[in-house]
């Protein structure tokens, strides 16, 4: 029996049925639970595994399911989505881990793991869309699943925090939603197509083409924070360490970018695009972001706040790669979708290890934190310098390969972005270092329970930063080995631009 | 066998962090082993091809290659043993010897790299790494010294990124590097500013002078020696040397290289702190190298002469400079041994090129180059600072020298430098360290004699006598003179375009809060740093040399003495053979 077409469904399955069982289960049964989670993480890696195997021997995987003529819900497997998945499916095995140890006595766990797998499948739904209409859908699901999470404290703060992220959000919902019916409308159903597939309709809807791209754009850029649609993403700080780490770094607003970079290669086609002058609007966009983010960023002492501003600069780096057309800045556009995730991941899993460890919140406490903490301090250091892009951590072959694409397509202006980007990240990364290893640590940190006796903080919330700032300099470091993220952005590439 | 090139590079790094344990702390004289036992045992031109690391990348061996990792490696060695001896197991030293083995490894990869990224990487770890050195063991003067340095290093790397892009940009992704694609005028550019803050060329060297006096001994020594010299290698590897003359460039180069080597050598003869007047000698050789460039982008020809030269100017410079810094950290232990006295009197001539000296022959060597355009102006020039470089180390020997009535080492020492406080207890000197200074001193005495044909040695007789006959009746004029009977003493000295830059700078952070409102506490910390600064910067001790660092005074000395050159230069019309 031929398993393909049940494939692409058994992963996005393989975390919403433990989810759903978790909402079942009493606050205790925290054995259980654990096991839930864990078994649907491993089970979905040993699948993604196989996809990745498949895919990259040009297999095809599809389920579909027919819900009325002309409207067909398709999940299907190309390089693009393969790489995504991989992504969110590594990093919610770690973020279960850590989680596990951040909650540890938390109130309302097993509503906080439910709506966490939940929040993975839309993810995963949403990277294996194979049509436009099926990644509106799941891209409703990820909002409304994100939202408890984010509300999770129930404090004033975070209620107010989930609500702005609600009305964002929802509204952007709305936008992509009408874009994509209006689409439709047009040109019938739209299956994903790599090398795009509006380029053969008749010129006359050209104009329809241009503003419907400013609706999905509006709608994408909201998750995507591209400024002036990023206001809600400081405010959800206010989430738990876990969920900050991962709406920053697969989740939402990722999401958000994929869907950029989905509808510009594979809706418009990048070349199709670039004729209707969409991909200046989209690099000026982007551009803006970048340096606007970074600003903010300067003048956050709150950490968590301080990497949020970042997340906004550092996620457009994805659209500034979309934005140039030529296959290397498109390489290095895609590859900085995992990159970016690794290493903001590791930056939040350690804001959170200095919040339960040590009570620290701001930057201007962090003093002689790499004393007391010296492995967490190590990992975040390795996460900073790559958002710097120092070799060799993997932000380095992102801004190499979107530098050398920008010099080959002629557009020099986005080098000068680098540039000024590269800088104002050293401006307000590197103090925290500074303060982190060089100065002395105060007397007394302001809170500081016993998590473990033999390490630094809890074993759960040690090890997770700790992994993933090694998988950070692996990929950078390997960037040329096989299956590395680098190489799997080549074989999109080339499979985009038909070489 | 060619693995041995991946451990060359592997071994500092993977010793790195176990060397931060005050018990394992003798791992820091390891790490450099690989390098030597490499160039020992592997063929001249073995290259080992990594295709899976970094963008695919490989290391290997050529003759250039091959004479800095020798002399980089032998400085390292040499520094680690003052690293794992005076250093001692003080606080913070865990850090500095990770930090080392870093800056170690980085500098070691970029030497071997045969493509851009490669180097690069090396690159970017050996810069950023060297700001914990610097910063050791702590002090305001020390953290000013490394905000500096790091700014401007990366403001270098990112010169350096943006002009290897545009070379890559004809070449795919990364390319092998002895086949260097022209670069344009842009990407000149670039490599000069890139490269000319690491080799701190004016007008971009203002980290250097106080990177040098911060930095304790062995750092200074692995700063100056091996790390400024990647600049060298850097501007070798990628400018389009050989391939087509590039005159507009060339002059260019010839003009701020000369300008380097006059004004630096004239700011440090006014320098009170002995690493200064150091710092201001690596400048102006730095100005000496972007000459020579200079004069080999104008004459395609002489490449093969010109890189041999430069090489072995490179090689000489590194071992006599490491060697004048870890000799001072010694003196400042025991100002009266002899024995280091006279050693850095030793590397003192070398470094000014006297006769029978490594500098001798490194100036005979370049000569052919040198005296290639035939220009006059160029050979007074070159025969002006000559003489100054000789008065330049005569004014450092003066400042080593303990004063008459003077009992502890302190005249020396800067006026806002923080006093070196001995690490060891004075009775047990670092045997090891001046064992290692020792072989060092061998090294650079047997230099000349093992490279060098006896018609070298004579090399700048004439130079040396012009300096002595102007160094010996001033040095007895301000001998006689009582102590604290000049002018009052500007505080902030030219080198310092620091100092100036420092109310612009609070100038602008007063800007920048006015237009964001909310400004964060790391920027007033900043702040009140700035401020803190210039209460920091006392009077002077007073000393008999008081009066020549006077600005007006020194300022007409060195008018004077250029005159009087000028007209023995005239006079004689080359004491350079032709």
């Amino acid at each position: 029996m031929n398993l393909d077409p049940y494939l692409p469904l058994a992963i996005v399955l393989s975390s919403a049925l433990p989810g759903v069982l978790i909402f079942l289960l009493g606050e205790d049964s925290y054995r259980l639970r654990t096991a839930l989670n864990m078994f649907g993480a491993l089970l979905k890696i040993v699948l993604v595994g196989w996809m990745i195997w498949g895919v990259f021997h040009g297999h095809v995987y599809e389920s579909r399911l027919t819900l009325m003529p002309g409207l067909e819900l398709v999940l299907s497997a190309d390089a693009l989505s393969v790489l995504f998945v991989a992504l969110s499916t590594v990093l919610w095995l770690v973020t279960t881990i850590y989680a596990i140890g951040y909650l540890e006595h938390s109130p309302n766990r097993s509503r906080f793991f439910g709506f966490f797998s939940l929040c993975v499948s839309a993810t995963v739904g949403i990277a294996l869309a194979g049509n436009l209409m099926t990644f509106v859908v799941f891209y409703e699901i990820l909002t409304l699943a994100t939202y408890p999470l984010v509300a999770h404290r129930g404090t004033p703060d975070a209620d107010h925090g989930a609500k702005v992220y609600l009305a964002y959000t929802m509204s952007g919902g709305v936008l992509l939603f009408v874009g994509a019916v209006w689409l439709q409308t047009l040109v019938g159903q739209l299956a994903f197509t790599q090398g795009g597939l509006l380029g053969a309709a008749p010129e006359a809807l050209h104009g329809q083409f241009i503003v419907i791209f400013f609706l999905l754009l509006a709608g994408l850029g909201v998750k995507a924070a591209l400024v002036p649609l990023h206001g809600w993403l400081p405010q959800a700080m206010i989430a738990p360490a876990p969920v900050s780490a991962l709406l920053h770094a697969v989740a939402v607003v990722k999401a958000g970018a994929f869907g950029i970079v989905r509808v510009v290669y594979d809706v418009y086609g990048v070349e199709f695009a670039h004729d209707l002058g969409l991909l200046t609007v989209l690099g000026v966009l982007a551009a803006t972001t970048i340096i606007y983010g970074s600003i903010k960023a300067l003048s956050q002492d709150g950490l968590k706040k301080r990497l949020a501003y970042s997340t906004v600069s550092q996620v457009s780096y994805i659209a500034l790669g979309a934005s140039v057309l030529g296959p290397i800045a498109t390489i290095g556009g895609l590859v900085h979708l995992v990159h970016q995730g690794i290493m903001k991941i590791t930056l939040f899993f350690c804001a959170g290890n200095y919040a339960e460890t040590l009570g620290v919140h701001r930057v201007s406490e962090m003093n002689g934190v790499g004393r007391r903490m010296p492995w967490t301090t190590l990992a975040f250091t390795v996460g900073a310098l790559g958002m710097i892009g120092i070799p060799p951590v993997a932000g380095f072959v992102t801004k190499w390969y979107l530098g050398l694409g920008a010099a080959s397509a002629g557009a020099y202006w986005v080098i000068g972005v680098l540039l000024v980007s590269s800088l104002l990240n050293a401006a307000y990364f590197l103090p925290i270092l500074y303060r982190a290893w060089f100065r002395p640590p105060p007397e007394h940190w302001p809170k500081e329970p016993v998590l473990s006796k033999r390490l630094e903080t809890a074993p759960s919330l040690l090890w997770p930063p700790v992994v993933t700032a090694l998988l950070a300099v692996i990929a950078g470091l390997l960037a040329a080995a096989p299956f590395s993220p680098l190489e799997w952005a080549t074989l999109i590439a080339e499979r985009e631009y038909g070489r | 066998m060619s693995g041995l090139l991946l451990a060359v590079v592997l071994v500092p790094l993977l010793l790195a962090p176990l060397a931060v344990h005050p018990a394992l702390r003798w791992l820091v004289l390891i790490a450099p082993l690989p390098a030597l036992v490499g160039l020992a045992l592997l063929p001249p031109d073995a290259t080992l091809e990594l295709p899976w690391l970094l963008l695919g990348t490989a290391l290997g061996f050529d003759e250039t290659t091959r004479v800095f990792l020798l002399f980089t490696a032998l400085v390292w060695s040499l520094a680690a043993v003052s690293v794992v001896e005076r250093l001692g197991t003080a606080p913070g030293t865990g850090r500095f010897r990770l930090l080392f083995l870093l800056a170690l490894a980085g500098n070691l990869w970029l030497i071997l790299a045969r493509e851009p990224v490669g180097f690069y990487v090396g690159f970017a770890l050996m810069g950023l790494a060297a700001y914990g050195l610097i910063l050791h063991p702590g002090g305001l003067m020390r953290r000013r010294a490394g905000r500096v340095y790091l700014a401007m290093t990366l403001i270098g790397e990112l010169s350096l990124f943006v002009a290897l892009l545009m070379m890559a940009r004809t070449q795919g992704v990364t390319w092998s590097l002895p086949e260097t694609p022209t670069p344009d005028g842009a990407v000149i550019t670039l490599l000069l500013i890139g490269f000319g803050i690491k080799a701190g060329l004016m007008p971009l060297h203002p980290w250097l002078p106080l990177a040098y006096s911060a930095a304790p001994a062995p750092a200074a020594a692995v700063l100056s020696g091996a790390m400024s010299k990647v600049a060298l290698l850097g501007w070798l590897r990628l400018l389009p040397l050989g391939q087509v003359a590039l005159p507009e460039w060339g002059m260019l180069f010839v003009w701020l290289g000369l300008v380097s080597l006059l004004v630096a050598l004239g700011v440090g003869l006014v320098q009170t702190d002995p690493r200064r007047v150091l710092a201001y000698s690596s400048i102006s050789k730095a100005g000496l190298f972007v000459l020579l460039l200079g004069l080999l982008l104008l004459e395609p020809a002489l490449t093969p002469v010109g890189v041999g030269a430069l090489t072995l100017y490179a090689a000489h410079h590194a071992l006599v400079k490491s060697g004048l810094f870890l000799g001072l950290g010694l003196r400042d232990l025991d100002p009266a041994r002899p024995l280091v006295r006279a050693g850095l009197i030793l590397l003192a001539l070398a470094l000014a090129g006297a006769p029978l000296t490594s500098g001798a022959l490194a100036k005979y060597v370049a000569k052919p180059v040198l005296l290639s355009p035939g220009w006059i102006w160029l050979d007074l020039a070159l025969m002006l600072a000559t003489v100054a470089t000789a008065l330049l180390m005569a004014r450092f020997v003066w400042l080593i020298w303990p004063a008459p009535g003077v009992v502890k080492s302190a005249p020396t020492v800067s006026d806002f430098q923080e006093p070196q406080t001995p690490i060891a207890p004075r009775s047990v000197f670092p045997i090891w360290s001046l064992a290692a200074w020792i072989l060092l001193l061998g090294l650079v005495a047997g230099f000349p004699f093992v490279l060098g044909e006896p018609s070298a040695w004579p090399t700048n007789a004439g130079a040396m006598l012009v300096a002595g006959l102007i160094a010996a009746p001033l040095a007895l004029a301000i001998r006689h003179r009582a102590p604290g009977s000049g002018r009052p003493v500007r505080q902030r000295r030219l080198g310092d375009l620091v100092v100036l830059a420092e109310p612009i700078l609070t100038a602008q952070l007063w800007a920048a809060r006015a237009l964001f409102g909310r400004w964060n506490a790391m920027v007033e910390a900043v702040r009140a740093h700035l401020y803190g600064l210039g209460e920091r910067v006392g009077s002077p001790p007073s000393d008999p040399e008081r009066t020549l660092r006077a600005w007006p005074t020194a300022g007409w000395l060195w008018l004077g003495v250029t005159l009087l050159l000028l007209l023995l230069v005239l006079i004689t019309p080359s004491t350079t053979p032709a």
